[in-house]
């Protein structure tokens, strides 16, 4: 057990205190509760906070568990998720005024699932506009990373990396298109899976991209990460997409260690000119890590992956413009600046410019392929650099999300979501200016267990997933 | 590939129904440009080798698992 304080304690630890009886359900979900009272105003975290609902599951878990009634380690563990998710009785917002009032009749399958796990839902939390990226204002408060305020959380699942990074949940999920996992966690400095797709169900997602959506946790270690897979993964009969894979216990090979793995470095990404110098650093160290401990690694080429950026804008966005067709028109102005003109400009791109990024899309599906037939994984920064600052980083002209850090960054989390494969990222480091780094680790399809054994493997010899903002 | 003109994406959003006004018309130009530039940099003789993608499902054993039938 870590001498961190109970709102930093992993899902694991909490799960083991709740289980020996060493703390209530009740207690810890008002902790929580307490503390997101305490910081959400400053941090944007939530856009609503389930507080009785939360303290009824909590007292309800604390009956059952008294009882005998044991679900598992997610029993009692206050989480909460991204307000893309549907929620019975309470808004679903989508990050977006057009959504303010809208209340779903039903829950999603994710929210059923966690439910049956036992855990507590502590509230809905903000996002970028629809989970598209880039938002300028927004309408719930402006999410802020919790290691400096003055810094993004990223998106679009940035209250998700918020309200987990900053001990304001014990676990998050997030929905991941293109890297709204994966970029969140990495600013954040904590884990971030984007699943296989189809290994998550997405009945009562709201849609960006039909065929790259997943959502995926995002948590203090890999371990929690497992378990809260664990919850979510596997067919779902109302969504057509979803695998029909068996679902292991994800946390079976989190120490089965990494002697003998082969990692693969893709070239392009590493040698490409906007990677700032500290994240190439910070990850060519983990791989020396990953090398001590029996792992080999080797270079690799994805010549295609490096105009991944555009080949996901070509599709997910012109997917997302034409969900969005009725409301542009009708409800243009409810739109953020930026969301507002990046789903207009994806609903002027030609058919033959969309039929291109297919085809090209394809060749990255095989460069990837290939790749993971020479390699069990492959390893490169989650993104080119730390958390730039909320300043820099919206969607205005000449801001990140609009200029030519966009390609930059979507360079490095497409690939995995054009191919529909597994992405994780782990905390490797920090900036000089005290920022979170991290490595995003690429497996084969519904290869999730070894993400997380190379993951724990290299979080079991550093202590990045130790350190937490000072709030 | 040739640059996009503003005029050029006006008159494609008047077709599309979409009412741009100047700022946005602006952006929307720059970002569409940049898009479609992007795309003609990717070498054609390797495109076309190649079907579009049509089908992003991965492969996978065609039992149900467990939780399935705890959702039912």
């Amino acid at each position: 057990m870590s001498n961190a304080p109970l709102h930093y304690l992993s899902i694991t630890e909490t799960a083991s205190l709740i289980r020996g009886g060493e703390a209530s359900p009740v207690e810890i979900t008002q902790a929580y509760l307490d503390r997101i009272h305490s910081l959400n105003d400053e941090l944007g975290a939530y856009i609503s906070v389930m507080g009785e609902q939360a303290l009824a599951q909590a007292r309800q878990a604390e009956a059952d568990i008294q009882a005998g009634a044991y679900k598992g380690a997610l029993h009692g563990i206050p989480v909460a998720i991204k307000d893309i998710i549907y929620t019975k009785g309470t808004p679903t917002t989508g990050g977006s005024k057009v959504l303010a009032d809208f209340v779903p009749d039903e829950d999603s399958t994710i929210v059923r699932r966690l439910d049956a796990a036992g855990a507590v839902l502590l509230g809905k939390l903000n996002l970028s506009e629809f989970a598209i990226g880039g938002t300028i204002d927004h309408p719930f408060g402006t999410p802020r990373n919790p290691w400096n305020t003055q810094h993004t959380a990223g998106g679009s699942s940035s209250g998700s990396g918020v309200a987990a990074a900053g001990g304001l949940c014990a676990g998050a999920l997030g929905s991941d298109t293109g890297g709204s996992v994966r970029g969140p966690a990495a600013f954040c400095g904590i884990v971030g899976l984007r699943p296989t797709y189809g290994r998550v169900t997405r009945h009562g997602v709201l849609p960006m991209c039909w065929s790259m959506d997943t959502v995926g946790p995002m948590t203090r270690s890999v371990a929690d990460c497992a378990l809260m897979l664990n919850a979510i993964a596997g067919h779902d009969p109302r969504d057509p997409t979803s695998g029909r894979a068996p679902v292991p216990d994800y946390t079976v090979s989190l120490s089965d260690g990494v002697r003998g793995l082969r990692i693969g470095l893709p070239t392009e990404m590493f040698d490409f000119d906007g990677l700032n110098a500290e994240v190439r650093q910070s990850v060519m160290r983990a791989v020396s890590v990953l090398e001590e401990q029996g792992a080999t690694a080797d270079e690799i080429s994805l010549p295609t992956s490096a105009h991944s950026g555009a080949v996901f804008i070509a599709t997910a966005d012109v997917d997302a413009a034409a969900y969005h067709h009725d409301w542009l028109r009708t409800r243009g102005d409810d739109y953020d600046w930026s969301t507002r003109a990046r789903l207009e400009s994806a609903a002027l791109t030609p058919g033959w410019a969309y039929l291109r990024a297919q085809r090209a899309r394809t060749l990255i599906a095989n460069e990837l392929q290939a790749a993971l037939d020479r390699f069990d994984a492959l390893i490169l920064p989650s993104g080119p650099v730390a958390a730039p600052t909320i300043a820099a980083s919206t969607g205005r002209p000449g801001g990140y999300y609009q200029g030519k850090l966009d390609m930059g960054r979507r360079r490095y989390t497409s690939p995995a979501a054009l191919a529909g494969l597994p992405a994780i990222s782990v905390p490797c480091g920090f900036s000089d200016d005290g920022l979170p780094i991290g490595m995003q680790i690429i497996g084969r399809h519904f290869a999730e267990p070894t993400l997380f054994q190379i993951a724990r493997a290299y979080e079991r010899a550093t202590d990045w997933h130790e350190r937490h903002p000072a709030m | 590939m040739p640059n996009l003109e503003k005029y050029q994406v006006r008159q494609l959003a008047h077709i599309a129904g979409i009412d741009l006004d100047e700022q946005r018309a602006e952006l929307v130009t720059a970002r569409l440009g940049a898009v479609l530039n992007a795309l003609s940099e990717i070498p054609a003789d390797a495109l076309a080798a190649v079907e579009p993608a049509t089908t992003f499902a991965p492969l996978a054993p065609s039992d149900a698992s467990p939780q399935e039938a705890a959702d039912e």
